[in-house]
């Protein structure tokens, strides 16, 4: 579980909060859409949730079932600038448990198993610069996952992808929620993938951000959700919401 | 035009000034290109020249080290760590541009006259550069890597190891091929005063003594020392920056000189250079022969070669462009070097164009009628290209436009056309027929689909096996009679006794229903053929005087 009690950001030599009173919870197994006009922090957010940056005040806590240790309780997954362009598709991937001394058996196996998951067998041996877009991201999501965290935190993951490829990859990250129950946080600025991959829908004010309005989305991981109406019903109320907000 | 091209066009094109100026001073210090490689040839063999090669390479070779050693390790940590630079760009910017060399006498006086000081000052010039572009390279690492490592719980050690040094490399190798220039230019100048041994000594040394075909020796020494600099910091890169170099597919890597010696191989492939084999022994055997009436000069042989391989080159590039179209059908031929795109139709055609040109420049240096008649003898080995598209007499025209070869020597040679080596031409023109015959074998079907002319495509495989070994006998013929016609001896009629089983030898490696062997009949037993022709007729030459 990761709770979020009345987060405020205040970066110094700015006037004015970044973020101001956030508070939110996400159950384990649970998944949320984040949304809001540009620089309302999705990002800062996301970073102060990875332990990258402190809070000015309030705080976080992550409670995981398995893992106790801090680090590594999350894993990003970036829009850009994720993968390094120096390492193979392997050893993007392995990087994580490398990191973690996970011993180099272990290492091989688990890369092999996520990129049969991922649909990417055989490209192991390649650099990032020889794959389609859609090919890098999946290997971003699968180097987040190596490491078996408990919640994954993804930075407009799709957003520089085609149409269609980002409509099969957000079909393969919401499959597979199904299938493992792994919690997400997903930052975006498309309600309609705000509301197909999120089970509720946090809709921000800009700047500062302010949690404006929540949406509930318990249908969304029905089969063929695009075509259901509470698909375009959720979409409504999130676009409702952020009218309002901006 | 790609790089490969653009070099031989710039060494050409350097050659001929060079050639030019030297003709224009007429000064001893600057003698023409072939003296000055005559004498470097000649140098490479005096263990004289590779101790001084060696005390520079040692010099140079420690200082890069050190350069790179110093210089890239101290980047990473003040790109890294704000507080180091802080306190040291200042220091490291405002000394930057002070010229190192200046200080040259200092540190003479201060370690002495040895090698130390000298493979110091190199260090440091080149250091301060390799310095100052590995900082700016990790100054300019995007921090959304930093962030996605720290999120993966990486340290500030693994930081470095992991992201900066990958991410910093290649702008320290390109600092690093940038400094080998500059290195070789500042240990031309340390090595020019207070030592008696490097490749700077040996040429302010030859200086001294008015010795110019010495100096020019010294001069390719150094320059030879520079590109193995480079081509091994090209490989160093390739190596450790591999993900640099991979093909993504929509953009090839940038060209970069260590590329040379692989394009020369790509162009050496594409005109089959290997095959020069066959017909260069003839040409050289024209050589020997004409040295009996004729005086002949090594420069003279030397441009026989050049105008030989180069109207050869001309030829199979242009072949290779004319049949781009059909190569690309043929499963045999369709991995050839346009058709598998590895060159561009444009590169060839550059190649055939530089190719004639030398080939032009090298018979005019033979002589005025050379000149004259290169023009049609180049338009009858294209011509060939075109021959397969309306008759199955190709394969005849293959060995007669070959065959202009050691015609061509003749001439140049005695400046007229005399009947005997007409024989060695008809030799040669039968034997290259006839194995042009078997080989077309291959493409018999393809042939027949596409409408081409050759011999198996219009009587079949058998017929055709038959031709070649009744050609292959018109060769036996004519070697056995240039013995009578050129007066030769035992040893030559032994060699073309061996040839003749060798013919046999061939066609017995190769059956209409099995062409399996094919390439090996071809490639060994037709090498071995021509130079035993050539063997045998030197042996000859010596065995009579």
């Amino acid at each position: 579980m990761i709770s979020v009690q009345s987060i405020c950001k205040t970066f110094s030599g700015q006037d004015g909060p970044v973020l101001e009173n956030i508070t939110f919870q996400i159950d384990d197994g649970q998944t949320l859409s984040i949304i809001g006009p540009s620089g309302c922090g999705k990002t800062t957010l996301l970073y102060i949730l990875a332990g990258l940056i402190q809070p000015t005040s309030g705080q976080t806590t992550m409670t995981g079932p398995v893992h106790v240790n801090k680090i590594g309780q999350s894993a990003f997954v970036l829009q850009d600038f994720g993968l390094f362009p120096w390492k193979t598709v392997t050893q993007n991937i392995e990087l994580g448990l490398k990191l973690k001394r996970v011993p180099p058996a272990i290492r091989k196996e688990t890369v092999n198993r996520l990129l049969t998951d991922m649909g990417l067998p055989g490209m192991g041996a390649r650099y990032p610069s020889q794959l389609s877009g859609g090919q890098k991201q999946r290997v971003a999501i699968a180097r987040a996952l190596a490491t078996d965290p408990d919640i994954l935190l993804m930075d407009e993951p799709f957003s520089s992808l085609d149409a269609m490829t980002r409509e099969h990859l957000q079909n393969l990250m919401r499959d597979m929620w199904i299938k493992n129950r792994i919690s997400y946080l997903i930052v975006t600025h498309s309600v309609e993938e705000a509301v197909f991959m999120g089970r509720r829908i946090l809709i921000l004010t800009g700047r500062p951000g302010r949690i404006n309005a929540v949406v509930d989305n318990p249908n969304f991981a029905a089969p063929d959700f695009r075509l259901q109406p509470e698909f375009f019903e959720s979409q409504k109320q999130v676009r409702l919401a952020l009218e309002k907000s901006v | 035009m790609n790089a490969g091209l653009r070099y031989s066009l710039s060494v050409f094109g350097l050659l001929i000034l060079w050639k030019l100026a030297a003709e224009r001073a007429a000064l001893d210090m600057l003698p023409p290109p072939e003296i000055a490689f005559a004498e470097f040839g000649h140098a490479v063999k005096s263990p004289r020249f590779w101790s001084h090669f060696l005390a520079s390479s040692f010099r140079v070779i420690c200082a890069m080290s050190a350069a790179w050693l110093i210089g890239f390790p101290v980047g990473i940590l003040i790109g890294y760590y704000r507080l180091l630079d802080q306190f040291l760009s200042p220091v490291i910017f405002l000394t930057y541009p002070i010229p190192k060399i200046v200080l040259l006498p200092v540190f003479l006086v201060v370690f002495g006259l040895g090698d130390f000081s000298r493979i110091f000052i190199i260090a440091l010039i080149i250091g301060y550069q390799i310095l100052v572009a590995t900082r700016d390279s990790v100054l300019q690492v995007n921090s959304r890597y930093l962030d996605a490592f720290r999120s993966m719980g990486g340290g500030p050690i693994e930081t470095i190891t992991h992201v900066l040094i990958p991410a910093a490399l290649p702008q320290g190798f390109t600092a690093l091929r940038i400094g080998a220039g500059t290195a070789v230019a500042v240990l031309f100048f340390v090595e020019s005063f207070a030592t008696e041994s490097g490749l700077g000594f040996f040429i302010m040394d030859s200086w001294g003594r008015f010795d110019g075909g010495r100096m020019f020796v010294g001069i390719m020494g150094m320059s030879l020392l520079g590109v193995l600099l480079v081509e091994v910091i090209d490989y160093l890169e390739r190596t450790f920056c591999a993900w640099k170099f991979v093909e993504t597919g929509r953009q090839k890597p940038a060209a970069k000189p260590g590329i040379l010696l692989q394009k020369i191989g790509t162009y050496g492939h594409m005109i089959k250079f290997s095959h020069t084999v066959f017909a260069l022994p003839f040409a050289l055997a024209a050589v020997i022969l004409a040295n009996r009436h004729y005086p002949i000069t090594g420069l003279q042989i030397v441009w026989i070669l050049t105008a030989m391989v180069a109207a050869r080159s001309a030829a199979m590039g242009f072949n290779r462009i004319v049949d781009a179209r059909i190569d690309a059908q043929n499963p045999r031929t369709s991995d050839r070097e346009i058709p598998a795109g590895r060159l561009s139709q444009k590169s060839a055609a550059w190649f055939v164009l530089i190719s004639a040109v030398l080939f032009f420049f090298s018979a005019g240096m033979l002589s005025r009628l050379c000149l004259i008649l290169s023009v049609p003898v180049l338009g009858i080995l294209f011509l060939y290209s075109y021959t397969k598209r309306f008759t199955a007499l190709s394969h005849v025209y293959l060995g007669f436009s070959i065959s202009m070869a050691p015609l061509g020597v003749w001439v140049a040679v005695s400046g007229q056309i005399d009947w005997p080596i007409l024989l060695l031409c008809l030799a040669l023109l039968t034997y290259i027929a006839g194995f042009d015959i078997l080989y077309a074998c291959q493409d018999l079907d393809f042939d027949r689909s596409e409408g081409l002319f050759s011999i198996p495509a219009r009587l079949g495989a058998s017929a055709a096996f038959h031709m070649a070994s009744l050609l292959h006998l018109v060769t036996f013929v004519c070697l056995f009679f240039m013995h009578l016609v050129f007066d030769m001896g035992p040893v030559y009629l032994f060699t073309v006794l061996i040839i003749g089983v060798l013919l046999i030898v061939e066609h017995r490696m190769v059956r209409p229903d099995d062409l399996s062997s094919i390439q090996a009949a071809f490639f060994h037993v037709n090498s071995a053929i021509s130079v035993l022709l050539f063997l045998g007729i030197l042996g000859n030459e010596f065995m009579q005087r």
